[in-house]
């Protein structure tokens, strides 16, 4: 049995963007939106890496990272603490993701820009459940607007 | 350790924790097994027909019914053009059957690239957030402003998408793809059940495709050379049994004397002649690469510039029109010597006419309705033995390759004015 | 130019617990902060203090939640949009103040990771 809990499965689908905290070698912190934390197996999730920024050097230096995931289906969020492992640019992991991110992209008219380098393959240290109480939003009068 | 903190609360929870998720794998895996059996079954009905059609609705009603998807489509490889084409679906309005999707575009496009399945749950939200880079890109001009989203059949508020290849020994036959407006509707299981159901539906889509065209082929033999057939059913060529119209060349043939003779002759004599006529004149036809349209006994319809288009029908109609004349001179010849009073007599005419399959089900024919014919089957009645006679049409197109002679204007049945017409003397040149 | 700003975090106690002891180690802050419209800001800076959240800081967060909503609204389908608001307004709470010394454009495309401040 992985770390990771079968229920987290949802949070990592992409439907609510995730974040990321890292920390360059000086302990400077960095946070940043990621569009999905990719789930490999019960101990690894993977972080595409498409464009060379903060993250992507932090780790490279510091390998300790930080995600927050929120699943659609329950709302629970997640803090995982994760070490970089390696780096992939083969492989069923790297073609899962370099498929679904050209997909999207050659929707878009973006196929080619937007280009997996590496699936960043990190290992799942601890899993932290968001248990805090939150605050149920009071009744709204106002309708949903025009979409 | 263990057993020292199996009675600390944490522990205690965590193995009831354990126990439920374990008895939920089970009540699932119950459920799954449940289905499989109805997808056992599903395969033995699709593989038990050869018809395509057939086969994709118990495929899509199956995925409904039996795995709960609504929303499903196939698409197979268009075999001429590199894309896939939109079969079948369920769940949509309308169907969208026959949209394309080029290979490498969209989910469906690139799960048919690399021939891998993709599940994405977040379709939507992807599209979103990626258009609004492109903006960005746009107004900032680093990227100059292109056409908007590629539209692409399926749901127009899809979140969520399941596309699995279809792949007989890793050929690609098409795609079966589910689809849903709900984010992440799909999970692994969902990817299992919908990969058992493909694999069967790809083996039975392509037994039905091959079927298909086999009988195709088959059919379109019947009527063309084999290359040509070929070439037809691989997209190579239009199919020619769809209706059309072009202008053709028509050549008619019959045998002067041939009712008299049968009627009067032991019909292994006839079949022996008519043996030897055809197999003089089918060479020819194929020599001069004409499209035999029928043969009655005696009489032939032949025409150039369908399904073939040709740069000079007129002129390969009347030079094949000689050469039969000239063999069928030295067959009347053998002929003569049995007793056979026999002669040729060939009418030939240019004109558009409406051209396909024509019959019903079970015996369809692949021929020319128009003037063109009617004019070339008279001209064929009036011409007197060994005469070939042909249309103004057909004389302005070939008048510097022939010798011929005026016999005219002739008033033909079912044509309202006398039309004038040519006898072929010989045909010009070092011979 | 450095902004001589404060910004106030609001937070549920479990998750702050982490937080804190990494505050009081470090001190250092980067808060990501995404809109419904995909534009995303990083604000990095020094921790200043910290304080149990009381009945004014709920009615902040009810306004809060409010004016996400009707954003969020405009990217995600309503039966999305709710519980998700729902996520990011605790009781009890932990509020957090830190000094802003930059910001950082993070909106993913030209610019990304540029200092604005």
């Amino acid at each position: 049995m992985g770390i990771l809990p079968d229920e987290i499965q949802p949070a990592m689908q992409g439907v609510i963007p995730s974040h990321v905290v890292t920390c360059s070698g000086d302990g400077t912190p960095n946070a940043s939106a990621i569009s999905q934390v990719y789930y490999v197996d019960p101990d690894h999730v993977a972080l595409s890496h498409q464009f060379f920024n903060k993250t992507i050097r932090n780790v490279r230096e510091n390998p300790r990272a930080l995600v927050w995931v929120i699943s659609p289906a329950t709302f629970d969020s997640w803090d995982l603490e994760l070490e970089y492992d390696h780096s992939e640019t083969s492989g069923p992991v790297f073609e899962a993701l370099d498929m679904q991110i050209e997909a999207i992209a050659s929707i878009v008219g973006l196929k080619g820009i937007f280009k997996l380098r590496s699936a960043d393959i990190y290992r799942v240290i601890s899993v932290t459940k968001n248990v805090d109480e939150r605050i149920p939003l009071p009744e709204i009068d106002d309708p949903p607007g025009p979409r | 350790m263990a057993a020292e903190d199996a009675g600390s609360p944490g522990l205690r929870e965590q193995i009831a924790q354990n126990q439920q998720t374990i008895d939920r794998l089970n009540r699932d895996l119950a459920k799954k097994s449940d289905q499989v059996r109805i997808i056992q079954q599903i395969s033995s009905e699709i593989t038990s027909t050869l018809d395509l059609d057939r086969v994709l609705e118990i495929v899509l009603r199956a995925t409904e019914r039996v795995l709960g998807f609504q929303h499903s489509m196939i698409l197979l490889e268009d075999l001429a053009e590199n894309t896939l084409r939109l079969f079948a679906s369920r769940g949509y309005d309308p169907s969208g059957v026959g949209a394309e999707v080029a290979f490498g575009e969209g989910v469906i496009g690139v799960v048919a690239e690399r021939k891998r399945m993709m599940r994405v749950g977040n379709v939507g939200a992807s599209i979103a957030y990626l258009t609004s880079i492109r903006a960005r890109l746009e107004a900032s001009g680093e990227m100059a402003p292109g056409p908007p989203a590629a539209k692409l059949p399926g749901l127009p508020n899809v979140q969520s998408q399941l596309a699995l290849p279809l792949l007989v020994k890793d050929r690609l036959v098409g795609v079966l793809a589910v689809e849903s407006p709900k984010p992440n509707a799909f999970d692994e299981l969902d990817e299992i059940l919908l990969g058992i159901v493909g694999n069967q539906a790809a083996t039975a889509i392509d037994n039905a495709r091959t079927y298909q065209l086999v009988e195709k082929l088959s059919r379109l033999k019947r009527f063309f050379s084999p290359q040509l057939a070929e070439l037809i059913v691989t997209g190579g060529a239009d199919d020619p049994l769809k209706t059309h119209r072009r202008e053709v060349t028509v050549v008619f043939l019959d045998l002067r004397g041939f009712t008299a003779f049968a009627e009067t002759s032991e019909p292994e004599e006839v079949m022996g002649v008519l043996r030897e006529y055809h197999a003089e004149m089918g060479t020819l036809i194929l020599e001069h690469e004409g499209t035999l349209e029928r043969f009655t006994g005696d009489g032939m319809m032949v025409f150039f510039n369908d399904p073939v288009p040709l740069p000079n029908p007129a002129e390969r109609a009347v030079r094949m029109a000689v050469v039969m004349r000239d063999r069928v001179t030295a067959l009347i010849r053998r002929w003569r010597k049995r007793g056979y009073e026999l002669d040729l007599g060939v009418g030939v005419a240019q004109g558009y006419a409406t051209i396909g399959a024509i019959g019903f089900e079970g015996r369809w024919d692949y021929g020319a309705i128009g003037t063109v014919t009617n004019l070339a089957a008279r001209l064929c009645g009036e011409a007197k033995p060994g005469q070939i006679l042909i249309s103004l049409r057909v004389a302005g197109e070939v008048e510097d390759l022939i010798e011929a002679e005026e016999v005219g204007p002739l008033t033909l049945k079912g044509l309202a004015k006398p039309v004038p017409a040519f006898h072929v003397v010989r045909l010009k040149g070092p011979e | 130019m450095i902004p001589d700003r404060v910004v106030e975090l609001l937070h549920g106690p479990a998750l702050s617990a982490r937080i804190l002891s990494d505050l009081e180690n470090n001190g250092r802050v980067a808060l990501g902060i995404t809109l419904a419209s995909h534009e995303a800001y990083q604000l990095k800076g020094r921790y200043l203090a910290s304080r149990p959240t009381g009945d004014e800081d709920i009615a902040r967060q009810e306004t809060y939640q409010r004016k996400m909503l009707a954003a969020v609204r405009q990217v995600y389908p309503e039966e999305i949009a709710r519980p998700l608001v729902l996520g990011f307004a605790y009781r009890p709470g932990v509020a957090i103040t830190f000094r802003v010394e930059e910001i950082f454009l993070q909106t993913p495309g030209p610019g990304a990771g540029n200092k604005m401040a």
